[in-house]
């Protein structure tokens, strides 16, 4: 007996939900966080008892009225689910969601349920990014928005658009209260949609002409209300760019890489070398293939005397994901990190999509093999070198960071003090609903270097300094810079000078600098 | 003839048991894979079959399945937030119980409008939504067991200043000049422990270099206390330094096991004993400060230690 199509593509789905859903609970168990999670778990803790939602218009919390529809998302699932607001985080609900939209999209570009399989497999197991991905972060909910949009915007280029375009917007609008960044990559990607389009019917004068229609109105709304109603882009973004910044990208990007940076700070943070090699790898791997595929279309869009097949309807779907894919990672640097996320997510499904155009099943499917393979072996180092996964603990866990988050309660001066720390440690204290709250001095070199006793220009010394000794993952500072872990520097700490000691209880010091 | 759709049976019949389980406040697994649900796919996936027939290509399972979740996210995150702006609660019992009662509603009506045609679909459907449920009642289930309250067992040592914060340690000091911090310790662990507070101080005199590095972990002691502490508790008690000699002194505290071994806390205060001798003189005629009997004194560098009895 054969299987319909209809029932693979089911069978498909389910696969590759209970496979994301299963990694997704083993990150649980190992309590895998994005950093800036705590400040959104730690504000919902604090709102979920309370009669409405109102972000203060300074403090931790000030940033998140950039993104208010996350938080409602939050609350809602706290309420409906009754899981504690500080355990949403290593809630795997990305997982679900990711996995499910992408396999849709996958199947839809790829017409083929094994290789949607194993394309989404790829991401949804994918340790690189797996932090802001698999569980309650922006991104969790943000990217079946833009996945669903995409999907949705297939129908709508297609003219069917009475259901298409009122959900498209609804889309877009729920983007826009979930993630800033997403929402650009909306409206970056309808206008390289509409481009393409625009340029096939062009190419294509005569029969196949009509298959697709461009959605210009839609387009132009998407833009009007980005620019009009996007508040990030005008308080958070523009402000953001600067030479600092940029070179905290590059200082990031090459600390992925394994690369030596061209002015190598004193103590940047470089990962384990298979960990980078790994990485390196995957990026040459997708890059490569889609990187040829797309200068080879393009050449035949552009260049008259080309062939062009007359009716791609996959095409504006492809180059519309290209123009936000490198949107997002310009935009990304000029605020301090390169971001390989979008490339990572979604230009595996470019490259499979112009290796199927070689009508070589076995290198389609070789490449799809390939980059779940590579998802698996990255498992296996990441692991073995203790990074975001790891045999022994990577960092304290919020239960033993109540203890210290007690103490500075009891003991902290009942006005604001600032405090030094990783944004690990920080957003532990958030949850920890330590008050007053403490505002949070973010790690830089001269910090850094102060902290562990060696020879810097003072910084501005903040009231205290608490240190994570179990943390086995770099110290995250100021605009993404990245330290190596404070357990390497310990014997440094305790005969630093300017630092006295005063509370230890075997995994959080807090440190009080000797001020003069 | 119309036919009962399987799909939108089971979503009505699994959103009644949510709104149940959310109202009776009923945790556990299956409230946490229907509360998923509930936010994540019902809403989109009802509104989708509500409209399916105005799309001009039917929804396949996966793209209906697929297209319900950003529907349902996008559908919660602004209604909630209309209804915050409002001065409405979107994340109460009644919330859910209003979204829920909108799911079950459209989900019948759209139930009993399949026509038999659509056995086929909703065939393939009933099971992508039966295959959902199951996979979030598993994830239910473990994540209700790691929600589980977990307490950590501890042990920590602090100093606090004179005054009993952490704000103003003493840092610069004239020799001879008495200062006071407090020491603590808190525990919570499953049995009682017998503990040394060990004082030690390492001294780098006006001049010379900082201390090496073997000289701070050996530093000199100057008291040592016996503590047993008992579960969930607390010790706390007020210790008074004079500094003699010119020069920067690092003060630490130990908590070692009393029956020997490895030191498993420590804290330490970096002090820097400067400027005239009138100072010292003034501070000596007012003799040292005691709080309770229970501090100790240094004095000259020597050893001169008022033995602290442990708090049992």
């Amino acid at each position: 007996m054969t299987r319909s199509p209809r029932t693979g593509a089911v069978v498909g789905l389910l696969v590759t939900l209970c496979a994301s859903t299963a990694f997704g609970l083993y990150l649980a168990a190992q309590e895998v966080t994005d950093p800036f999670l705590y400040y959104d778990a730690a504000f919902v803790a604090r709102t979920l008892h309370q009669p409405r939602m109102a972000f203060p218009a300074t403090g931790p919390f000030a940033s998140l009225r950039f993104a208010p529809g996350r938080i409602m998302l939050m609350l809602q699932l706290a309420a409906m689910t009754g899981i504690p607001a500080e355990r949403l985080q290593f809630v795997p609900w990305g997982a679900m969601l990711i996995s499910q939209t992408l396999y849709v999209l996958a199947l839809r570009l790829l017409k083929s349920p094994a290789l949607a399989v194993l394309v989404t497999l790829y991401l949804t197991l994918n340790l690189s990014h797996a932090a802001a991905l698999y569980s309650t972060f922006a991104y969790a909910m943000a990217v079946p928005l833009y996945t669903g949009l995409l999907i949705i915007s297939a129908r709508l280029f297609q003219g069917d658009r009475q259901i298409a375009q009122p959900l498209s917007l609804l889309l877009f609008c729920a983007a826009h209260v979930t993630h800033y960044t997403m929402t650009a990559w909306i409206v970056v990607f309808m206008v390289g949609a509409n481009l393409t389009i625009a340029l096939q019917r062009r190419r294509t004068p005569g029969a196949g002409r009509c298959a697709q229609t461009t959605a210009p109105y839609l387009t132009l709304t998407f833009i009007v209300l980005y620019l009009a109603f996007n508040r990030a882009i005008y308080a958070s973004f523009l402000p953001m760019i600067k030479m600092e910044t940029l070179e905290g990208a590059v200082l990031r990007f090459s600390s992925y890489l394994s690369l030596a940076p061209t002015q190598p700070a004193l103590y940047a943070y470089r990962r384990p070398a298979p960990v980078s090699l790994i990485s390196a790898l995957t990026l040459v791997v997708i890059m490569a293939p889609a990187l040829a595929g797309l200068l080879r279309d393009g050449w035949q869009m552009i260049a008259r005397h080309c062939p062009i097949r007359p009716v791609e309807l996959r095409r504006p779907l492809i180059w519309g994901i290209t123009a936000a894919g490198f949107a997002d990672g310009l935009a990304y640097t000029v605020r301090g990190v390169i971001s390989t996320k979008s490339y990572a997510m979604f230009f595996p499904l470019i490259a499979l999509f112009y290796a199927q155009r070689l009508r070589k099943a076995t290198l389609t499917y070789g490449l799809a093999a390939l980059l779940l393979g590579l998802t698996l072996v990255k498992i296996v180092v990441f692991y073995q070198a203790s990074s975001v996964i790891g045999p022994e603990r990577l960092k304290t866990n919020l239960a033993e960071v109540q203890v210290s988050a007690r103490w500075l309660h009891d003991h902290g001066p009942e006005t604001g003090y600032t405090i030094a720390a990783d944004l690990n440690l920080y957003g532990k204290y958030l949850l920890a609903a330590t008050t007053p709250i403490p505002v949070l001095q973010g790690y830089t070199q001269a910090l850094f270097a102060q902290t562990i006793g060696a020879p810097a220009a003072p910084p501005a010394a903040p009231d205290l300094l608490a240190i994570d000794l179990a943390s086995a993952e770099p110290v995250t500072g100021f605009v993404w810079r990245q330290y190596p872990p404070f357990r390497h520097y310990q014997a440094a700490i305790q005969a630093n000078r300017s630092l006295s000691l005063i509370y230890d209880d075997g995994l959080i010091w807090l440190g009080a600098p000797t001020k003069e | 003839m119309a036919i009962l759709r399987l799909d939108m049976t089971i979503i009505a019949l699994l959103t009644l048991l949510q709104i149940l389980l959310t109202g009776w406040q009923i945790e556990g697994p299956t409230r946490i894979a229907g509360g998923l649900l509930l936010l994540s796919v019902w809403p989109g996936y009802c509104v989708l079959a509500a409209l399916e027939s105005r799309f001009r290509r039917r929804l396949s399972a996966p793209e209906h399945v697929a297209l319900a979740i950003p529907t349902s996210l996008g559908l919660h995150a602004l209604l909630g937030l209309a209804l915050n702006a409002l001065g409405g609660r979107a994340w109460s019992w009644l919330y859910s119980a209003g979204t829920g009662g909108c799911v079950i509603l459209l989900a019948l009506a759209t139930a009993v409008r399949g026509r038999r045609s659509d056995a086929g679909p909703t065939l393939s459907r009933a099971l992508a939504i039966a295959g959902i449920g199951l996979v979030a009642l598993t994830a239910g289930t473990v994540i209700d067991h790691r929600t589980a309250p977990r307490s950590a067992s501890h042990l920590s040592l602090y100093l606090l200043d004179e005054a009993g914060q952490m704000s103003a340690y003493p840092t610069r000091v004239t020799p001879g000049e008495q200062v006071r911090v407090h020491v603590g310790i808190t525990y919570d662990g499953p049995i009682p422990r017998a503990l040394r507070l060990i004082r030690s101080r390492a001294t780098t005199p006006v001049g010379a270099g900082g201390p090496t590095r073997s000289a701070l972990d050996a530093g000199r002691t100057e008291a040592v206390t016996q503590i047993t502490l008992q579960p969930h508790s607390e010790w706390e008690q007020p210790a008074t330094l004079r500094l003699e000699q010119a020069g920067l002194h690092r003060i630490t505290w130990r908590l070692c096991p009393a029956e020997g071994g490895r030191c498993e806390r420590s804290v330490h205060l970096w002090i820097q004993a400067e400027g005239s001798a009138e100072e010292p003189a003034r501070a000596r005629a007012r003799g040292p400060a005691r709080a309770g009997g229970r501090s100790a004194s240094v004095t000259g560098g020597a050893l001169d230690v008022d033995e602290l009895q442990g708090a049992e």
